[in-house]
């Protein structure tokens, strides 16, 4: 084992010090930093040129100069190691500590949002395999895993942002626009439900009928610029979230764990009125922390205590049901600041952006800045999931087929377990094995940013950073993103094969 | 990349087509607003633009919104005197002698007086005269040796501390511009001797200065090439030492985001102009041009200067809430003879310039303008001087009149005869053609490329075939006598001439540094050397100019195409948005600005 991590780490620096030498060279002869001093028409362009040159070490040839900077990045030089200047002086490493932080909030959010989102609904589509639902989204995968990302996030500012926001000027829902939204949610979920012609068209029904009421709703009561959800409709939806939880955890047969779910969800309206003073304009983002990891630990130690024999799958399920419902309360308070955020100066009636992270000049509580961090990262988080989630929709579905089709499931079949525990259980566990290696790569992008998707919505993370250094040829710029995307990706990678090894018992890493 | 250019071409022109919209009903109070958001490409890097490395345009935004100064370029690169600041006069022709005078009662944003020190300030940075590598002093300024230098003897400064008086000891043309004020010298002394007050700090500053006190410089000196360059790194907010953000200008800084964001706002204490309307501008980076479009059909700014492009100049128009204003910038692309290329080898002078006219004869301007430029700014047209006066001046027709830039307007049939018979003479034709090699742009940039293709297509017509190469640094290529032609842009930053030498002039027998076509004139030699020399009134100047161009046409060592095409759009309910090709560019006029 230990060997082996060795012998990849070795690995790992011979192609490091490959790859690097070859994108320093690469991009120190693509283009001329100094373009713009030849064609100034200053009087005195040539001194100005003639200390760039100097400054830049422009008259040592790149292959000497990347020596030179390898020496600076491993600090051989006697000095401290360093990632050298910018262009205009600044120090890499503060610029890149500045970016790492913007990227990563970027891309973790749509990296998580994906991998659930992908990952169920290519399990529902497994399950419903050669279903409408399952054609659907695989026709659906396939177009937005070929879109070009730039594309995207031109149509989605285009049409989430500013018409959406025109439409917030008079938020009425035409009468044709509810039909269609109304039928498009019915028939996803009528779809997932599944079942014969029959009981496809009852669920349509019902769905359509829920849709276009909850959207009346949202369109007569102006509820898009004063939305809250209260006390009653939280209640309602943790109730939801107690059934649903249990029926994929234990089942809704395991009454003992359904009744501590339910007696969580009872304890949600109890709950908001406590917090609705804690929750003060004074709150700060650690409280949130706190009160969250309290809220789980909460409804693991009521499923562990009640939970009779099946305890751990108890504490399981309490944990998620009390984690989601106590995050609609957070989530209410959160809209509750909305008005607020919608009417100042500088937002102005539009509170979807376009560009950036968040409004610099903002000033509010955590609930405002909280807001405005959503209205940011909204569309560049669509952006990237939408291409991603397609990914794992489809390995996802492929790696549950394959699961459904071993000797083992047909085996917990035979000795008649539910279907449900087959599936949870057996199956859904098994699948994700494969998913890791996807993930891993996922989450090597962290640090690297996310190249397009940054430079068009403005968030200057590392892959902005990247594209700037490459149009200013600002070496030791791009060399350091490289640098830390390379060896985030290789490591990530090696994590992936040891984690692999550690979950399927069919692989050893050996040497 | 190509491919990923198109499909964005594509979809823009696809958002253009669906009709983009932008704010339907503006809210309530929309003509109260006063505030402003424009957004910017690059991110701002230091306080300090004159540094030489932060000389960027997005610095010097910030450097004029909260400087202020004697004089500043408009929209039509007239040089306004701002007599709200101060007043300044020639007091002698020989010497030159310049009396600078700051009106009575000026101040910094935090209250101390602007005097005669604070004029003092630029010279010592710029004039090199308290530079010292053994002291290792050294103030690191954009402007070094461009005419500071010759003011050689320590300036008079009145007793009241508001005249200053100027002796040079060369002439320079260029005076006009070198006199102002930068930072505020009591800060910069707070800087690095914390303890001083505002009186103690400027005594050791005048002090160090006439006795060249080499420690005090040099700790000065360090404050000056560092202290101001920390904006793409760390944040200004209520930890930053106050002396960095001292302004004189009509507004102060508030708050700053590294690589986001800088927030301006009127600084109450400013009175040497107009008060503007706007009391908050807040400075955004958003690095892609079709981002800012979008930006601004959502509100999120009010002022965008993207890179022109037709599509996106195509969707701009069709936002509603959204004024296009297309304009020539002050760059001018111009296509030139290298003289010592290779074709030209071994030919008698007369030859060569009968051949080099026969090729500029045939440059296709007219169509180049109508399919490159026109889509950007509609009112473009052939560029014909190469001082230049732009077509918008008046004395662009004058010039042409007289210059001998005519027959390269004539239409495109007696241009090509005229190049036939050229090329006659000497035995060259269609079958038998004369051989160029054209050096152009590098390989992504697509106007150049089609300009190339433009001029190869119309060179083929009369007899001259001409390769067209690109090169990703064909800047450091410009001038090494591999090819025959090129073409690219010169960059004014000023309407002062003083530049001119270095890129047309000689030293009588070598070209001059940015001379790259090796062109050696002595009467052209003779002619800049006034523009430096003399002191010309704009009737002057044109005369000059006028034998430069005559010259270069005779010679016929290149060929004015055009002047490139800028592009700014506005928030529609903005009013007096002036775009402007000089820097300060589109803020120039602040102080209109309103809803």
């Amino acid at each position: 084992m230990i060997q082996y991590i060795l012998r990849r780490v070795g690995a790992l620096l011979l192609v490091l010090l490959g790859s690097t030498f070859l994108i320093y060279n690469l991009t120190a002869i693509s283009g001329d930093p100094l373009e713009d001093l030849r064609l100034s028409t200053e009087p005195n362009a040539a001194f100005l040129l003639e200390k760039a040159i100097q400054d830049l070490q422009l008259n040592v040839p790149p292959p000497v100069r990347y020596f030179n900077w390898l020496i600076g990045i491993l600090g051989l030089g006697g000095a401290a190691p360093t990632m050298g200047l910018t262009l205009e002086g600044s120090e890499v490493l503060d610029i890149i500590g500045l970016a790492i932080p913007i990227s990563i909030r970027l891309v973790i959010i749509a990296t998580i949002l994906s991998i659930v989102i992908g990952i169920s609904i290519g399990i529902i589509s497994a399950l419903r395999q050669y279903s409408r639902f399952d054609y659907s989204i695989t026709f659906i995968a396939f177009l937005f895993f070929s879109l070009p990302i730039f594309w995207v996030a031109v149509l989605l500012k285009q049409f989430a942002a500013i018409e959406f926001n025109n439409f917030l000027y008079d938020p009425v829902i035409s009468t044709n626009w509810m039909i269609g939204f109304a039928f498009l949610g019915a028939f996803i979920f009528a779809g997932i439900v599944g079942g014969g012609r029959k009981r496809f068209l009852i669920t349509l029904a019902a769905a359509f009928a829920l849709n276009f009421a909850t959207l009346s709703y949202i369109s007569a009561t102006g509820w898009l610029i004063t939305p809250s959800l209260g006390p009653l409709l939280i209640t309602v939806m943790a109730v939801g979230i107690a059934f649903g939880i249990t029926h994929l955890s234990t089942g809704i047969a395991n009454r003992r764990v359904l009744f501590i779910s339910l007696g969580l969800a009872a304890l949600t309206p109890v709950f908001y009125f406590v917090m609705q003073p804690v929750f003060s304009e004074s709150f700060e983002g650690s409280t949130m922390l706190l009160l969250a990891l309290g809220t789980i630990a909460v409804g693991y130690l009521a499923g562990y205590i009640f939970g009779g024999d099946d305890r751990s799958a108890a504490g399981r399920t309490g944990m998620i049901v009390s984690f989601l419902s106590a995050g609609l309360i957070a989530l209410d308070r959160f809209m509750q600041s909305w008005d607020e955020y919608y009417n100042n100066e500088w937002i102005f009636g539009r509170p979807i952006a376009t560009v950036g992270d968040s409004i610099p000049e903002i000033e509010g509580d955590y609930w405002m800045t909280g807001v405005d961090a959503f209205t940011h990262l909204l569309l560049p988080t669509a952006a990237l999931m939408l291409i991603s989630v397609a990914g794992y929709v489809r390995y996802s579905r492929a790696s549950l087929l394959e699961v459904l089709n071993q000797d083992y499931i047909r085996t917990a079949r035979a000795k008649g377990l539910t279907e449900r525990t087959v599936i949870m259980r057996h199956a859904f566990r098994n699948s994700l094995i494969p998913l890791t290696t996807i993930m891993a790569f996922d989450f090597a992008g962290l640090l690297g940013g996310a190249i397009i998707t940054e430079q068009v919505f403005a968030w200057r993370g590392m892959g902005t950073l990247f594209n700037t250094g490459l149009a200013k040829f600002d070496l030791n710029l791009v060399m350091s993103v490289v640098l830390i995307t390379s060896i985030s990706a290789l490591v990530f990678n090696l994590i992936a094969d040891l984690v692999y090894s550690a979950l399927d018992p069919r692989i050893r890493v050996t040497k | 990349m190509k491919f990923s250019r198109i499909v964005r071409a594509v979809a823009i022109a696809a958002v253009g087509v669906l009709g983009t919209s932008g704010l339907a009903v503006a809210p309530a109070g929309a003509a109260d607003r006063t505030l402003v958001r424009i957004a910017e490409s690059n991110v701002r890097t230091s306080l300090n633009s004159s540094h030489s490395d932060h000389n960027l345009v997005e610095n010097g935004t910030v450097g004029y919104l909260t400087g202020d100064g004697f004089n500043y370029y408009d929209n039509k690169s007239n040089l306004v005197k701002k007599t709200g600041f101060g007043t300044y006069r020639i007091v002698k022709d020989k010497p030159l002698t310049i009396e600078t005078k700051l009106n009575k009662g000026l101040v910094w944003s935090d209250g101390a007086p602007i005097d005669a020190y604070d004029l003092l300030l630029p010279w010592v940075t710029a004039s090199g005269f308290y530079d010292n590598d053994a002291q290792g002093v050294y103030w690191d300024d954009v402007s070094k040796e461009s005419g500071m230098e010759k003011i050689v003897k320590f300036p008079t400064i009145s007793q009241d501390s508001l005249t200053v008086t100027w002796t040079f000891d060369e002439f320079d043309s260029a005076w006009e511009l070198f006199f102002g004020i930068g930072k505020p010298v009591h800060a910069l002394t707070q800087l690095a001797y914390p303890t001083l007050s505002d009186g103690q700090a400027k005594a050791k500053f005048i002090t160090a200065v006439k006795k060249k006190d080499w420690t005090v410089l040099k700790a000065l000196a360090t404050q000056w090439n560092t202290a101001y360059n920390f904006i793409d790194t760390k944040p200004i907010d209520a930890s930053t030492d106050p002396n960095l953000l001292i302004v004189a200008g009509a507004y102060t800084i508030k708050s700053s985001v590294p690589g986001k964001s800088m927030t301006l706002v009127a600084n109450p204490l400013y009175k040497t102009g107009p008060k503007p309307t706007i009391k908050t501008i807040q400075l955004v980076t958003i690095p892609d041009s079709t981002a800012m479009g979008q930006a601004l059909a959502n509100g999120e700014v009010d002022i965008i200067a993207p890179q022109a492009t037709a599509a996106l100049n195509d969707s701009l128009l069709a936002q509603p809430n959204t004024k296009v204003y297309g304009f020539g910038a002050a760059t001018y692309e111009h296509l030139d003879v290298d003289l010592k290329g290779p074709a030209w080898a071994g030919m008698s002078a007369a030859k060569a310039t009968d051949l080099r006219r026969a090729l500029l004869l045939t440059i296709p301007r007219q169509e180049i303008v109508d399919k490159l430029v026109k889509t950007i700014n509609p009112a473009a047209k052939v560029l014909s001087s190469m001082t230049p006066y732009f077509n918008a001046d008046p004395k662009h027709a004058a010039m042409v009149a007289t210059s001998g830039a005519k027959p390269y307007l004539d239409a495109e049939a007696t241009r090509l005869a005229a190049a036939k018979a050229l090329l006659t003479k000497h035995g060259y034709s269609t079958t038998n053609p004369l051989k160029l090699t054209l050096h152009w742009g590098g390989p992504t940039n697509e106007r150049r490329k089609n300009t190339a293709a433009l001029i190869v297509a119309a060179a083929a017509k009369a007899g001259i075939e001409v390769t067209s190469k690109p090169s990703a640094v064909w800047s450091q290529e410009l001038g090494n006598n591999k090819s025959d032609l090129q073409f690219f842009a010169w960059a004014q930053t000023s309407t002062v001439y003083t530049g001119m030498r270095n890129i047309y002039g000689s030293t009588g027998s070598e070209p001059r540094a940015q001379n790259y076509i090796d062109w050696i004139n002595p009467t052209v030699d003779k002619a800049l050397a006034r523009h430096s020399d003399e002191i010309l009134s704009a009737d002057g100047a044109f005369k000059v100019n006028q034998i430069f161009e005559k010259e270069y046409f005779k010679d016929a060592v290149g060929l004015p195409l055009f002047q490139w095409a800028s592009l700014i759009a506005a928030n529609k309910t903005l009013k007096n948005v002036k775009p402007s090709a000089l820097s300060p560019q589109v803020v120039w006029n602040y102080w209109e600005w309103k809803y």
